[in-house]
């Protein structure tokens, strides 16, 4: 589009599970007539001679779309109600309100009732006509006080909306990729780490089950995000989200760090912040992957299991340069620790040792590698494997969990690297 | 049961409609340009689109762009050599 905003006449093509997509979402950027040729899906795993072929099928539709253009589509058949809306307070019919309306990300939802509403907007001190945005992918702009009515129907208490404004303030930042992580084939999420004094006053779990359930302030600021994401933004399976599996992270996606029982500085302090700031830091990421260290009782052990979990085909971190996160549990860190190892010695370590011979993978697969992670390449002093970073500090380690030998592997992917931002408590200090 | 007064957590707001480009009059010569997203197979399905247009509509020269990742904005860069050209193909959704 921003092509054809320069004046320069333009031909998109989409295979057919992925036209409709396009179209809706050129449709609500206002562009309903982009011209788009529809190919056959899939192109990835086609071989070169369907490819050519699907080509010479398509170049009659390309000429006639930079020719002529297409016919604009009519507007998309949105759901438009009133900003307040009138109605029958049984609990019953007003779930399948919010059901039919397309309201909720599949769960039920609290009534965002007027008091409730303005019980959440005292709590952040903002003004309630402050505009956010734009929230991809629609590019939507929000007040503040529709953020207050996602939060409400997150289930959030007023104390955590701070942290839902700060998540969303990080999540919006150009080094996030957030239109990416949305609308990809590519299972991921955005995943919020929460340090400093605020997740002791709010309650937030930084201990066991920390990716689980059972936590309000982590199940529910998480939860917020993601309905602002599609309840402003936009984001909606099927229409721009056409992740091909997505993971539990998309309902929502929160820890907190446990900065207690961590042997090493906390991520926010690593990230420039002071040990008493309240913070919340996003990262692109899928869902973890458990390693279990059975058996293992130095640090050194456990470390050739995180260099395991790295060095398997397949996860986000081969092909995006993003880095991955480890999220250690107090165990492991402690052990790691105990062996002399801080953070950095580990993040030296996996960046060294968490390296895939480039004899493993497929032609195709090497060419599209030297693309993209052509800074590995460029950088890094090692031509015949590929590494999971492409510097030592684009890995990054966080301590939560609660007892065991097991930490997690969280593949990113998108984001540039991850973003912090103070959560601003109603005084407008940070915290 | 008693009303109660909800709002709404979506926002409706109207799109300004973008008008398109101007449609290229004639292909015969022109320079067309194509962004290759990186996706699988995009260079071979571009470089065989090349080869028709000329062949069939007598293009001139193609310029040929290829962003980093699939979900990457058109660097600065490229996109100064795009519009140069009289019309872009963008290959492609998949």
């Amino acid at each position: 589009m921003k092509l054809e905003a320069h004046g320069i006449p333009t031909a998109t093509i989409c295979s057919t599970a992925f036209a409709g997509a396009a179209r809706v979402q050129a449709a609500g950027r206002g562009f309903a007539a982009l011209p788009i040729v529809e190919i056959p899906h899939p192109m990835h795993t086609a071989s070169r001679s369907l490819v050519e072929g699907r080509a010479a099928e398509a170049a009659q539709s390309i000429a006639k779309a930079l020719l002529e253009g297409a016919a604009a589509r009519g507007a998309l058949g949105e759901d438009i109600l009133e900003d307040r809306i009138e109605i029958d307070a049984d609990p019953v019919a007003l779930e399948e309100f919010f059901f039919t309306h397309g309201w909720t990300d599949g769960l039920p939802v609290t009534p965002p009732t007027v008091a409730s509403v303005a019980a959440m907007l005292a709590a952040a001190g903002r003004d309630p006509h402050e505009t956010i945005g734009p929230i991809p992918p629609r590019m939507r702009v929000a007040t503040i006080e529709k953020l207050a009515v996602n939060a409400v129907m997150a289930g959030c208490k007023p104390a955590y909306f701070p942290v839902v404004l700060a998540a969303l303030d990080s999540v919006l930042d150009d080094n996030i990729r957030l239109y990416g992580i949305q609308t990809a084939t590519n299972t991921s999420s955005a995943l919020l780490i929460v340090n400093g004094p605020i997740v002791k006053e709010l309650g937030l779990n930084a201990r066991g089950n920390v990716f689980g359930q059972g936590n309000r302030a982590n199940a529910t600021i998480g939860r917020a995000l993601q309905l602002i994401l599609r309840n402003v933004g936009g984001d909606l399976p099927g229409e721009t989200d056409m992740a091909t599996h997505g993971h539990a992270g998309k309902f929502t996606f929160c820890i907190a760090e446990n900065e207690d029982e961590s042997p090493w500085e906390p991520l926010h302090v690593e990230r420039g912040f002071k040990r008493g700031d309240s913070t919340v830091t996003a990262i692109g990421g899928s869902g973890p992957q458990n390693v279990f260290t059975y058996g293992c009782e130095t640090g050194a052990e456990i470390l050739d299991h995180f260099v395991g979990a790295l060095t398997g085909l397949g996860h986000n971190n081969i092909i995006f340069p993003t880095g991955p996160l480890f999220v250690l549990s107090p165990e492991h860190a402690q052990t790691l620790a105990r062996d002399g190892f801080d953070k950095q010695k580990i993040k030296q370590h996996l960046f060294e040792k968490a390296r895939i011979p480039l004899t493993r993978f497929a032609a195709r697969s090497i060419t599209g590698l030297h693309h993209r992670r052509s800074r590995w390449f460029e950088i890094a002093g090692d031509p015949t494997h590929i590494g999971v970073a492409d510097r030592i500090n684009d890995i990054n380690i966080v301590v939560a969990g609660g007892a065991g030998i097991h930490s997690q592997f969280v593949p990113t992917s998108f984001s540039y690297e991850p973003v912090t931002r103070l959560i601003r408590t109603k005084a407008g200090s940070a915290k | 049961m008693a009303a109660i007064t909800i709002l709404n957590p979506k926002v409706s707001q109207p799109v300004a409609p973008i008008t398109g480009a101007t449609r290229i009059a004639d292909l015969k010569g022109a320079v067309i340009g194509f962004v290759d997203n990186s996706k699988q197979n995009a260079d071979h399905f571009i470089e065989r689109v090349g080869a028709l247009l000329r062949e069939n509509y007598g293009i001139g020269a193609n310029v040929t762009v290829r962003k980093r990742a699939p979900k990457d904005e058109l660097a600065d860069s490229d996109l100064a050599e795009l519009v140069k050209c009289a019309a872009v193909v963008q290959c492609y959704g998949d």
